[in-house]
């Protein structure tokens, strides 16, 4: 299992960094290499990882921490106040200095570098450390960079934000250090459970996926916001609250994904992913199974990537072509597409309804597509379409007799009857594909109400 | 939401319409298929408010399993060597052993094992060669870095092939001698180095913990050797050899080569091909390499000494009753034989087309001999037939072969042929000459002598008499071939 992903850049290298069975391998875009030197003391150790003054500082929770600077590893120090705190789990790198915090002892104590060094003998427990809640009981879970100078410390049941103005640094930061709670009662619920979306931090909550920055703005009005994840509540219940400790995000471009632990799944199984730009749920993708996870930027070009429960490191294809059947593989595998409307009462709650037809619109696809009528809970009726990524239709029917073209040249509709059928109360439709890929523009079903029967 | 149907163009007339679009529809009311709208989306990625699609998949980048560590290489015999080394890798599917000739490589792929083996032993490798080998954990194609080098070096010699004579300024003395291959320009590709020997660095005699030592060399003219169709300038090179591996040593003689006849260039020296035969069993077949005998092995002196007569021989007459002990001396053609030298049992095959033929027999040593140590035989390969000794003279189709006591030492050297199987004729296409000559301690001057032996009984057609009490020494050895030489030197260059 991979146990930590870092993208590591400066002006002479770019590597990923993996850590797997306990031991770093980089990879430059070409192959991997096992980096000697250093081991993390177990293989199922969550590895904490934050690139400051080009070089990477690497903690496993354990040993003394380990500075990489591309091809060898040197400790950061024995146990010694002046040296890089042993057993952080936590790392930011944050106004010029590594911030470390997450040692079991001194859950809620953040330990501070020196200016534009964090080696050995650059750090000072007792004057550049400060506790966040000053032992109230509420671990910090992550930390994370924000704008202007703001720290956003994620604790386990609150959320705290610390002003770290250079200009303003106080000399003792163990007394001194400015912050304040921005809420009680919600917290973070992984070392990994976040991710700055530009300005904001997204994180995975108690009660789901929130935003800061909504906290923030709801702060002066002294009320709580809803999470952001509450059109997909139902995922939301069924995250193993026993692995949520494992949940680990991103931001990728518009995407933030959240790689969550559902049912009696001890590691992420499924992705949860919102879309920021329109501020909608995508849905959620099945068959990654992300531990970590990474953005890298090989040659300037973004990608997404991710460490998974089989050790191996994952890179989504997302910026291949679009109509190539083999985008649409997992290491050519295909993987299911399923896109279930919502179940409509056609306007009136009251009255039994007669379906009438179905119209599917597709811009584009190849594959098999099983189409479902499910009425009042029951499947009524099924059928299959095949569209290709030609436009042509195959199978199924094309009662309309001519291309359904919108902004697509390539847009094929299905439509099929399916008068007949039992009355209903209310109904919705089922698109699903075992493999393949389509490219859906709408769905439409119609019915006529029957208010006699009413 | 809801959508009257006078909103939709080609649908018929019904009440109400739901509708759940995903499209730019300008004459609907546009709805996102999104987490929003919909019961399910799973593998669905919407990134714009124009459709709904499959999402890309994933490729993996293939990290590599942990390499495996602790690679030892242990030598087994002059064909194997076992390797041992520790795998780290949980999810590896295979391990991958490399082998090169070239420390750090390049390898070349020995074998896939699977992932749990932590030992393999090498064989049928050549003998008296360092190998290097590197161990890789794998996950299907994905190689882990490689493990440590290790390196071990089979026993046996090495076959030293492409020794080129180096001479000096007049052509008349050898300076040095190289392994070569196909040298471009003797004189300058072939500088004398100050009469050393000269191994290449990629021989694999580097490296071997085994010295190359050139005991001898002389030089004898053609004309001399062959006749008088060769003028005084043309040199046959001899060069005498010890090769010293970690558990035997070897006594290597040159010969002239036909590349020599061809091309009367400087290269004189061919190589004797020895020892490529496994040290357990080896082949005598002819035209093949010859086998030898290890040092310090009970058993080896047990080889092959066989030798043939045909009762029609002109010189037949000649040919000794039998070896001085009572023993009749064999007739017949032999054809083949392998000699197992952990058993010492000698398989032979042989003709007998001739109806006048006596017999057919085999001998071994005398069993009175032990042959334990510094057992060492030399070999000529005189392929193709060295002219003007054995063509047209019937007379050496006589057994011949001698006893030579040396230090108070036998020493054993005979004559024989081996003949094709399936060639009812003598065949002189392959002469060879062996000699086993046992020293307590092998010396220089030991070797000295054997190499010059061999000359003069491979070259000089000398008969060596067993049953002459007097070799009890080099002196007397010499001066008996003195002797057989009609007062000549029967050594073309000083004295042993």
């Amino acid at each position: 299992m991979i146990k930590g992903l870092f993208y590591y850049d400066t002006s002479a290298l770019e590597q990923l960094l993996a850590v797997k069975d306990a031991t770093v391998f980089a990879y430059d875009n070409s192959g991997w290499t096992q980096i000697p030197g250093w081991t993390a003391d177990a293989p199922d150790i969550r590895i904490a990882m934050a690139q400051g003054i080009d070089t990477v500082l690497i903690s496993d929770g354990q040993g003394p921490l380990q500075i990489y600077n591309g091809t060898t590893f040197v400790s950061a120090g024995e146990a010694n106040p002046a040296n890089a705190p042993i057993g952080a789990r936590i790392l930011v790198w944050h106004t010029g200095r590594m911030f470390a915090s997450g040692i079991a002892a001194l859950p809620d104590t953040i330990f501070v570098s020196n200016r534009l060094d964090f080696s050995s003998g650059n750090w000072n427990a007792v004057s550049r450390s400060f506790r966040i809640g000053f032992g109230d009981g509420d671990p910090i879970m992550a930390m994370a960079s924000m704008q202007n100078f703001t720290l956003c410390v994620l604790k386990q049941n609150s959320i705290w934000l610390v002003s770290t103005d250079p200009l303003h640094e106080p000399a003792d930061f163990s007394t001194n250090q400015d912050y304040a709670a921005l809420s009680q009662g919600i917290g973070c619920v992984g070392n990994n459970a976040w991710c700055a979306y530009q300005n904001d931090v997204l994180f995975m909550a108690q009660d789901g996926i929130r935003s800061v920055q909504r906290m923030q703005s709801a702060a002066g009005q002294w009320q709580l916001s809803a999470p952001i994840s509450q059109p997909i509540q139902p995922y939301i219940d069924r995250i193993n609250r026993n692995a949520w400790g494992g949940i680990c995000a991103k931001k990728y471009q518009e995407f933030a994904f959240f790689f969550v632990p559902l049912d009696n799944s001890t590691t992420n199984n499924c992705v949860l992913v919102w879309n920021g730009r329109l501020g909608k749920w995508s849905g959620i993708f099945t068959g990654w199974n992300g531990q970590a996870v990474e953005i890298t930027r090989f040659g300037g070009v973004n990608k997404f990537v991710f460490g998974d429960t089989a050790g191996l490191v994952q890179q989504w294809k997302d910026s291949e072509s679009l109509t190539d059947d083999a985008t649409y593989t997992d290491n050519g595998v295909g993987y299911p597409t399923k896109l279930w409307s919502r179940s409509g009462l056609f306007g009136d709650a009251i009255v039994n309804k007669t379906a009438y037809n179905t119209i599917v619109r597709f811009s584009q696809g190849n594959a098999t597509v099983n189409l479902t009528w499910v009425a009042d809970a029951a499947v009524a009726t099924t059928w299959t379409a095949q569209p290709e990524p030609s436009g042509s239709i195959l199978g199924g029917e094309d009662l309309l007799g001519s291309t359904f073209v919108l902004q697509s040249t390539a847009a094929i509709s299905v439509k099929r009857g399916i008068r007949g059928l039992k009355a209903f109360n209310e109904a919705y439709i089922r698109l699903e594909t075992d493999t393949g890929w389509i490219a859906v523009r709408n769905l439409t079903f119609s019915a006529f109400l029957n208010p006699l029967q009413g | 939401m809801s959508l009257k149907n006078d909103q939709l163009d080609d649908e018929p007339a019904y009440e109400r319409v739901e509708s759940f679009a995903g499209g730019v529809d300008a004459f609907r009311r546009s709805t996102l298929i999104d987490a929003d709208q919909s019961q399910l989306l799973e593998n669905v990625i919407v990134r714009d408010n124009y459709e709904a699609r499959t999402r890309p998949g994933i490729r993996s980048l293939g990290i590599p399993p942990l390499m495996p560590t602790v690679l030892t290489a242990e030598t087994v015999s002059d064909t194997e060597i076992d390797l041992a080394w520790t795998n780290n890798a949980p999810d590896a599917t295979a391990v991958n052993l490399y082998r090169s000739t070239v420390s750090s490589g390049p390898y070349a792929l020995v074998v896939v094992l699977e992932p749990d083996v932590t030992s393999y032993s090498d064989s049928e490798l050549v003998a008296a060669t360092q190998y290097f080998y590197i161990v890789k954990a794998a996950i299907g194609n994905v190689e882990s870095n490689p493990s440590n080098e290790a390196a071990a070096t089979t026993d046996g010699f090495p076959l030293v092939t492409n020794l080129m004579a180096v001479y000096d300024a007049d052509n008349a003395e050898v300076d040095s001698w190289r392994n070569e291959t196909a040298p471009t320009d003797p004189d300058t590709a072939l500088s004398p180095t100050g009469g050393d020997l000269v191994i290449n660095a990629n021989d694999p005699l580097i490296g071997n913990h085994k010295s190359v030592t050139i005991i001898d060399q002389f030089s004898v003219l053609l004309a001399d050797l062959y006749g008088g169709a060769y003028s005084t300038s043309q040199l046959s090179v001899f060069l005498v050899v010890k090769l010293e591996s970690n558990d035997r040593t070897l006594m290597q003689i040159s010969s002239p080569d036909s590349a020599m006849f061809g091309s009367r260039t400087r290269n004189l020296a061919s190589v004797i091909n020895i020892a490529q035969t496994s040290q357990t069993s080896g082949s005598f077949n002819p035209g093949t390499t010859s086998a030898y005998f290890p040092l310090g092995t009970a058993l080896a002196p047990l080889g092959l000494m066989m030798s043939f007569g045909d009762a029609d021989a002109p010189d037949a007459s000649s040919i000794p009753a039998d070896d001085g002990a009572g023993n009749i001396l064999p007739f017949g053609i032999v054809t083949g034989g392998t000699v197992d030298y952990v058993t010492g049992d000698i398989n032979v095959t042989y003709l007998d087309p001739d109806p006048d033929a006596i017999s057919v027999s085999f001998r071994g040593f005398p069993s009175a001999i032990t042959f334990k140590e510094n057992v060492v035989q030399l070999a000529t390969y005189g392929s193709p037939p060295v002219p003007n000794i054995f063509d047209t003279n019937a007379v050496q189709l006589a057994p011949q072969w001698g006893l030579i006591v040396l230090n108070n030492q036998p020493i054993y050297a005979e004559r024989y042929q081996f003949v094709t199987v399936g060639v009812p004729e003598l065949d002189y296409s392959n002469f060879y000459f062996n000699a086993y000559i046992p020293f307590d301690t092998l010396t220089d001057e030991g070797l000295k002598f054997a190499g010059k032996l061999a000359y003069a009984m491979v070259y000089k057609n000398q008969l060596l008499d067993p049953n002459d009490p007097s070799f009890t020494d080099v002196s007397a050895i010499y001066n008996y071939l003195q002797d057989r030489f009609n007062g000549g030197n029967p050594f073309p260059v000083g004295v042993v």
